[in-house]
């Protein structure tokens, strides 16, 4: 029998707690007792910034990992994380997913640091949530004192916004209080930190996401289980990354919807906003290429199968 | 012995005080960041690149630079139950044991800090941000300061060994 | 092993060491890191790993510690000891004390009650109870043993009192339970007031109940103030007014958070004591220089104490007892009280933040299967954390009073000071579990 200790840094609550719950007992279920599985929550074994070490140093055997903590070590994964338009749950999780299983500079990323990659997370599209009036298009960033992740901070910079670094369980009150005028969030994370109930205005940017996340398993615990077990574990991952993905959607659909119903505006940017998004996002995208070339990391060709992949799922899958 | 001990003392206690400077400074420095964060956020001038990072990695390295200084004040906090009615061999032994259980809990842990922060040297691991800030050098300011707590734990236990003046001499204003 | 055996047993380590005057954070962090050891060595399906448990034990100590000092949110408790030293050598709370005494002087225990209202004054501008304690230890308690209380009451109250910083909003604590258990947050706040002020006043009636008994431990004034003399002694309290203001008004306008409220508070009261001539550069350096070395030694014990819980965290101990609380299938009140209890002894030894962690994901789906309500809950659970940082041995609110404080009050004579209060607040608590209404009135009348 095999003992195998999660770790993930959030609390045991909401959608994407209650499917890897799900996706942890398959596991033991499908092995018939071989796998057992210790959970720690909320970051009590290991914080989010740390889950990846943990993996790789066996402290965990197998967590939820964010590339962003790791930009290093996870450098390919990470084009998951760059600002290229991608604003649907399912098809947008799917080619991350097919890219990460079958991508060989992936592959061989994963294999050097000694994890196997199980399954990934989806967020959703980025949007923004003001306490004041909406974000119409981007030349409403001007002035605007903006929560937003780093390379995000930069695009909206570039139209005038005021970045502003607030850890996020702060943003409630910087909302309120004014500190800030806008947070960058999802659907379910305004739900989960209630945002909404210091906000006035919501702004579907639909346009590029964050979601390098997912599950990483240590691979000397991954190799050292029986062939059979290890086949189960491989498509519970493609599985869950769809269901997951697919709540996720059901998700946010649901709190803006319950966002417009309580009288907070919901707007979104118009094509031509999204063409502007595009073209500030460029010097990232290239930073991104040249920090490849300097690792020895063919990371334009990564880029683009990673664009061509997100074209075919959106072709396959219609959310 | 006794001499050899008090000359480790002044030579350490340069050391310590030299880190606790840097330390105070870097509490300074936090003060100020704040600020300009503050202020960033109506006048851009005051913009400090990944001001968050640059905070709590000051933050780090002025507690651990402190450490040393700490230990020697006796700012470690313990909780008198029946040291009052103990003699002062009782005291010295209970001394002992004290720095025992913190170099029990300090040694290793320097020791790997400074493998991990040679590991992050190598790998080039960084923070999230505009600047990339490189790790290594907070994990490698804490082994600093756990180090150097060890030593002065080290001289504390020897001290506590040789004589009760002694372990006066090295507590500090403790004695 | 059986983790759980190794639990309790890490457990009992940690007590015989504080006993025998093993610095705390030692004692935490030694046996955490020992027994971590242990775990990852003698696994519990069986076997023995010496070498291979280095790894994942080291990684696990080394992070623990790491996230400790790493962390922004907690810049707040240096620059309020910071605070506190600048407000303390440049005589700005003096002149608050001097006020008090002025126009409390027939009152038994005015100036411990004083404090406790300015803790609970502190608590509306802080979100933590150790910057709480940090701060109002280094300014209240050598005022209060100036005008010759004990030293008991002195320290116990604002040990105490201190724990109002997270009881009376804005509290971390609040939003952390908020997220964990999907609460509206304001509502959290709001149902806080009540309790918090209820805790507020269940403190003077112990300070009023223990001076009247012992009239030797809060000396009070020889005769009575005129008039005109209490007012220009009110009027000479104007610089801590004046940042008090600047605070609120800063937080609540919008302008900063109430992390960063904590440097903006101790850079006023700087340039306040430097303009004023209170204060010199070079006592700027020595409040520096004591504020780290305080801040190096409460850090060493929160880190160690972090460590340990991430020891209990390994050993799933927190899941065990609640499923035993369980499978006991006791009512509701009987429920109630084998909660009380748990979090009671957690709170012996661990943080709140950690307990927090350790026990939600098992406690909240059943006081939700009893249909009770989560905001409510909320309020007891923050209320019996704050109670742990009061309890022996590892009473993080007691050890930042001991460490702040010049010359020092020992340990076991604040745990002593503290005890009142501590009983009142299981008073309180017995209050807030028997009448709901209580924490839920305020938020469903707003
Ligand atoms: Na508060
Ligand atoms: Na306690």
């Amino acid at each position: 029998q095999t003992l195998l200790r999660f770790a993930d840094y959030s609390a045991n609550r909401g959608i994407r707690a209650k499917f890897v719950q799900e996706f942890l007992s398959r596991i033991e279920e499908g092995s018939e007792g071989r796998i057992q599985i210790e959970q720690h929550w909320g970051g009590s074994l290991l914080p989010a910034t740390e889950i990846f070490e943990g993996v790789k140093n066996d402290v965990a055997s197998l967590g939820t990992v964010t590339a962003g903590y790791s930009p290093e070590n996870l450098f390919a994964y990470r084009v998951g994380d760059l600002p290229v338009r991608n604003p649907k749950e399912v098809p947008g999780a799917l080619a991350l997913y097919e890219l990460a299983t079958t991508n060989p500079i992936m592959k061989e990323e994963f294999d050097s640091q000694g994890v196997v990659y199980l399954l990934n997370y989806s967020v959703g599209p980025i949007q923004m949530i003001c306490a004041g009036e909406p974000l119409r298009g981007v030349d409403d960033f001007n002035g605007r004192k903006v929560r937003a992740t780093s390379d995000y901070g930069k695009i909206y910079a570039t139209f005038g916004a005021i970045p502003t670094s607030i850890p996020l369980p702060e943003a409630y009150q910087a909302l309120d209080t004014g500190v800030i005028d806008c947070s960058q969030a999802y659907g379910y994370v305004v739900e989960a930190y209630k945002l909404d109930e210091v906000a006035k205005s919501f702004t579907e940017i639909n346009g590029g996401t964050i979601q390098s996340n997912g599950i990483f398993m240590n691979k000397a615990e991954f190799d050292a289980l029986e062939p059979k077990d290890r086949q189960l574990i491989v498509s519970l991952g493609r599985e869950y990354t769809q269901k997951i993905a697919q709540a996720i959607h059901d998700r946010n659909a649901a709190v803006t919807k319950k966002m417009a119903d309580k009288g907070i505006k919901v707007v979104q940017f118009s094509e031509e906003d999204l063409a502007r998004l595009d073209e500030a996002s460029k010097p990232i995208i290239d930073e991104y290429v040249s920090e490849g070339t300097a690792r020895g990391v063919d990371a334009a060709s990564l880029v683009a199968a990673f664009r061509r992949e997100i074209a075919t799922q959106n072709k396959a899958y219609k959310q | 012995m006794t001499a050899c001990l008090a000359r480790a003392d002044r030579g350490l206690r340069i050391w310590e005080g030299f880190l606790v400077v840097l330390a105070a400074a870097a509490q300074g420095v936090i003060a100020l960041l704040v600020l300009a964060g503050i202020l960033s956020r109506s006048f851009p001038a005051f913009m400090v690149p990944d001001n968050v990072v640059l905070v709590r990695s000051l933050l780090l390295v002025s507690l651990a630079f402190a450490l040393g200084e700490a230990t020697r004040t006796g700012a470690n906090i313990t909780v008198d139950l029946l040291a009052d009615r103990l003699g002062p061999r009782a005291r010295r032994i209970l001394e002992l044991l004290g720095a025992l259980a913190g170099l029990l809990l300090l040694v290793p842990l320097a020791v790997w800090l400074a493998t991990y922060s040679l590991d992050l040297f190598h790998s080039g691991r960084t923070n999230m941000g505009l600047l990339r800030v490189p790790q290594w050098p907070t994990y490698a300011a804490l082994c600093l300061g756990f180090a150097t707590m060890s030593l002065r734990l080290c001289l504390i236990a020897l001290a506590a060994i040789v004589s009760e003046r002694a372990l006066g001499r090295v507590r500090g204003n403790a004695a | 092993m059986d983790p759980l055996i190794l639990g309790v047993a890490g457990m009992a380590v940690v007590l015989v060491l504080i006993a025998l005057r093993t610095p705390v954070a030692f004692a935490l962090g030694a046996t955490a890191l020992l027994c971590m050891y242990l775990y990852f060595a003698l696994p519990r399906t069986g076997g023995v790993r010496l070498e291979m448990a280095v790894r994942p034990a080291m990684t696990l100590a080394t992070t623990a510690v790491y996230e400790l000092f790493y962390n922004y949110s907690l810049t707040a408790i240096p620059m309020f000891i910071a605070l506190g030293h600048v407000c303390y050598r440049a005589g700005i709370t003096s002149e608050i004390y001097y006020a008090a005494r002025a126009w409390l002087t027939r009152v038994p225990g005015g100036l411990a009650m004083a404090s406790v209202l300015g803790c609970g004054g502190f608590a509306a501008i802080s979100g933590s109870s150790l910057a709480c304690a940090a701060t109002m230890g280094r300014v209240a308690v050598p005022e209060m043993l100036r005008y010759g209380y004990s030293d008991r009451l002195a320290t116990g109250s604002v040990a105490a009192g201190g724990t109002l910083g997270a009881l009376i909003p804005p509290g971390i604590v609040f939003i952390i339970y908020g997220v964990f258990a999907e609460q509206s947050i304001s509502a959290l706040f709001i149902a806080a007031i009540i309790p918090g002020l209820l805790s507020m006043l269940g403190y003077w009636i112990v300070i009023a109940i223990w001076t009247t008994w012992r009239r030797q431990d809060a000396p009070r004034g020889e005769e009575a103030y005129p008039l005109a003399q209490r007012l220009r002694v009110l009027a000479g309290s104007w610089p801590a007014a004046v940042i008090f203001v600047i605070i609120v008004g800063g937080i609540y306008g919008g302008v900063f958070t109430a992390t960063e409220a904590a440097a903006v508070s101790f850079v006023t009261a700087t340039v306040v004591a430097l303009a004023t001539r209170r204060l010199r550069l070079r006592h700027l350096g020595s409040a520096l220089w004591e504020t780290t070395v305080q801040s190096a030694a409460i850090f060493l014990i929160a880190a160690a104490a972090k460590l340990f819980a991430s020891f209990v965290s390994l050993t799933g101990m927190a899941n065990e007892v609640v499923a035993l609380v369980q499978a006991a299938n006791p009512g509701t009140t009987a429920l109630l009280i084998g909660i009380v209890l748990v979090y009671l002894v957690l709170g012996m030894f661990l943080d709140p933040l950690g307990i927090m962690l350790l026990t939600l994901p098992f406690v909240l789906p059943l006081i939700e299967g009893r249909g009770l309500d989560l905001i409510w809950f909320g309020v007891v659970v923050v209320k019996l954390l704050e109670m742990g940082l009061i309890t022996p041995p590892v009473g993080l609110n007691v050890f930042v009073i001991n460490g702040v404080t010049q010359p020092p009050v020992p340990v076991m004579r604040i745990f002593a000071g503290v005890l009142p209060f501590f009983a009142m607040d299981v008073a309180v608590l017995s209050l807030l579990l028997a009448i709901p209404a209580l924490t839920l009135a305020l938020p469903a009348a707003l």
